[in-house]
């Protein structure tokens, strides 16, 4: 009776932390697009995706340049860091001795830890003088793509190199004893099998990715306009809450709810892509 | 002439605040007038910022509160008066504004008294040894013994400021506690109105709009402030006129080599 009823308690309980944090979500989904849908309704939502002036004191507000933005810089990161991540996921995992991962995870993992105005800082004296030096102001895309994959590293290299980890050694196992080589063997067998787990990867990094703000507003120079190459500036969706979120009212406020409502549902496009890759994957597997 | 380091392009960096700061309005009404920031400008949130990015770019230009000048960078002479404290402090510097300190209806108890000591002599002296322009010092009987708790939030031009004259009369008066906090003058007018801070701060006038929605709000100028155009050391450009200033900012100069200067 006793375990029954524990059994039967530990079962509610656990019930109950789902449910409050799908509340939670539920909550803060409704009052953002209850704060966005306003603006939406008065400047249009055709006026609001594809007008490419925001001028908040003379009614115009238009996003088209900052959702560029921050699918460039989110893209931008995505194509430095998988090849630089899954490297170094793949050298933790299965070449690097024993010693040399014990110092080296736990500093890739220390990565996590700094917080992005640190980034921000660092970014804004060094990285932005040294894009200067290619050309135009250094607040740019470009300085913003390098701050971001030095963010998103950690976490693909960490979930990277656990799904690796993970292929059971059987399979390498099998193909060295096929003649593959131990290169071939990685390329071919392994990397294939931990195929998931590294999409996975890329889709956390992604999410951080898109969702940074601060780094990005010290990097980025917020500027509104269309930018037409690396070296020009831009404003991210988050930049341009954070930046006026502090000063604004009336329309501008819901303008910038309805901001928080794209990028909503960009995040929720992008997550639905990568389930979807991540199932198909699986399913051929 | 050649002002970037190692580069052929003298193309102008402008840096200036985003839509909503205090410093941008000011500087939106005494210099830019009708003409619109361009559009290519570098917008950065703080006035820290926007120093170290001036700092770091031979090309920029930005404009900030006096007090956040240092040695990093160089305040222009706008109209042919240079940005020093005696030409603020005696009115010929163009671009000076008055510094609000904001509370909802006639400040009480140990609110006023930090009011009044902060423009009191020795508030005012503070006021100019922290780079801003003081006025007379209104006489203030300070009080034997004070208790009790203030917030200040708003303004980031006022707030290290008021983070001195707080810590001087937290000294005289080891009983009371004063928190100061940023956030931009439209959020020292917001706390101010709706009581979620004992005293605003704001570098700019109260909009109409603000007025009617916080009919209650006294106004009391604490300070005047300059506001420094400024530029990178290496820039051999030391002085514009206000025109030129819009002409940059508005996207209509923007090259270093457009504009005339006698060389040093």
């Amino acid at each position: 009776m006793n375990r029954y009823l524990t059994d039967k308690l530990s079962h509610w309980v656990v019930l109950l932390c789902a449910f409050v944090s799908l509340l939670i979500l539920a909550l803060i989904a409704i009052f953002t697009f209850q704060q966005g849908f306003p603006a939406f309704r008065e400047i249009g939502i055709v006026q609001f995706l594809t007008g490419t002036v925001w001028r908040p004191g003379q009614g115009e507000f238009g996003i088209l340049t900052m959702i560029l933005g921050s699918i460039y810089v989110t893209l931008g990161a995505l194509v430095l860091s998988t090849p630089l991540g899954v490297g170094c996921a793949i050298l933790l995992a299965e070449v690097a001795p024993h010693q040399v991962r014990g110092i080296l995870r736990p500093m890739v993992e220390l990565l996590v830890g700094i917080p992005s105005i640190v980034y921000g800082l660092v970014g804004m004296m060094f990285i932005v003088p040294l894009v200067r030096e290619i050309g135009g102001t250094g607040f740019s895309i470009l300085a913003a793509v390098i701050v971001l994959t030095a963010m998103v590293l950690p976490t693909v290299i960490t979930i990277s190199e656990d799904s690796i980890r993970s292929v059971p050694q059987k399979y390498k196992d099998g193909a060295l004893s096929l003649g593959a080589t131990r290169w071939q063997t990685i390329w071919h067998v392994t990397l294939p099998a931990a195929r998931s787990g590294i999409i996975t990867a890329v889709v956390l990094g992604m999410g951080r990715a898109i969702g940074e703000t601060m780094a990005m507003i010290m990097v980025i120079g917020n500027a509104i306009r269309m930018p037409t190459s690396p070296l020009d500036p831009a404003r991210t969706l988050t930049g341009n809450i954070a930046v006026e979120i502090m000063y604004a009212a009336g329309i501008h406020e819901n303008a910038l709810f309805a901001t928080g409502v794209v990028l909503f549902v960009l995040i929720i496009a992008l997550n639905s892509i990568a389930f979807v890759t991540r199932q198909r994957e699986q399913e051929a597997e | 002439m050649s002002v970037g380091c190692g580069r052929d392009s003298d193309a102008i960096t402008i840096i200036s605040r985003e839509e909503g700061s205090g410093t941008r309005a000011y500087f939106k009404s005494t210099v830019m007038g009708d003409t619109l920031t361009t559009d290519g400008a570098i917008l950065l949130p703080y006035n820290g910022a926007i120093r170290n990015a001036v700092a770091g770019d031979p090309n920029g230009i930005g404009y900030i509160s006096r007090g956040y000048v240092d040695s990093a960078v160089i305040p222009l002479a706008i109209d042919g008066v240079s940005c020093t404290l005696e030409n603020c402090q005696a009115g010929k510097y163009p671009l000076s504004r008055p510094l609000y300190f904001l509370t909802s209806g006639e400040a009480t108890g140990v609110t006023a008294e930090f009011i009044n000591f902060c423009l009191s002599d020795a508030g005012q002296t503070i006021v100019a040894d922290e780079g801003y322009i003081r006025q007379e010092g209104k006489p203030w009987d300070s009080p034997q013994k004070l208790i009790g708790n203030i917030s200040e939030r708003g303004s980031t031009t006022i707030q290290p400021l008021a983070e001195k004259l707080a810590n001087r009369f937290m000294k005289l008066y080891p009983e009371v506690t004063i928190t100061i906090s940023g956030g931009g003058s439209s959020v020292g007018v917001k706390s101010a109105g709706n009581g979620t801070a004992d005293i605003g701060a704001a570098s700019r006038e109260l909009k109409s709009s603000e007025m009617e929605e916080y009919p209650d709000l006294k106004t009391h100028v604490m300070a005047y402030d300059a506001v420094a155009i400024i530029v990178h050391p290496d820039n051999p450009v030391h002085g514009l006129t206000t025109g030129e200033v819009a002409q940059i900012f508005g996207g209509e100069i923007a090259d270093w080599k457009e504009l005339e200067f006698v060389e040093l």
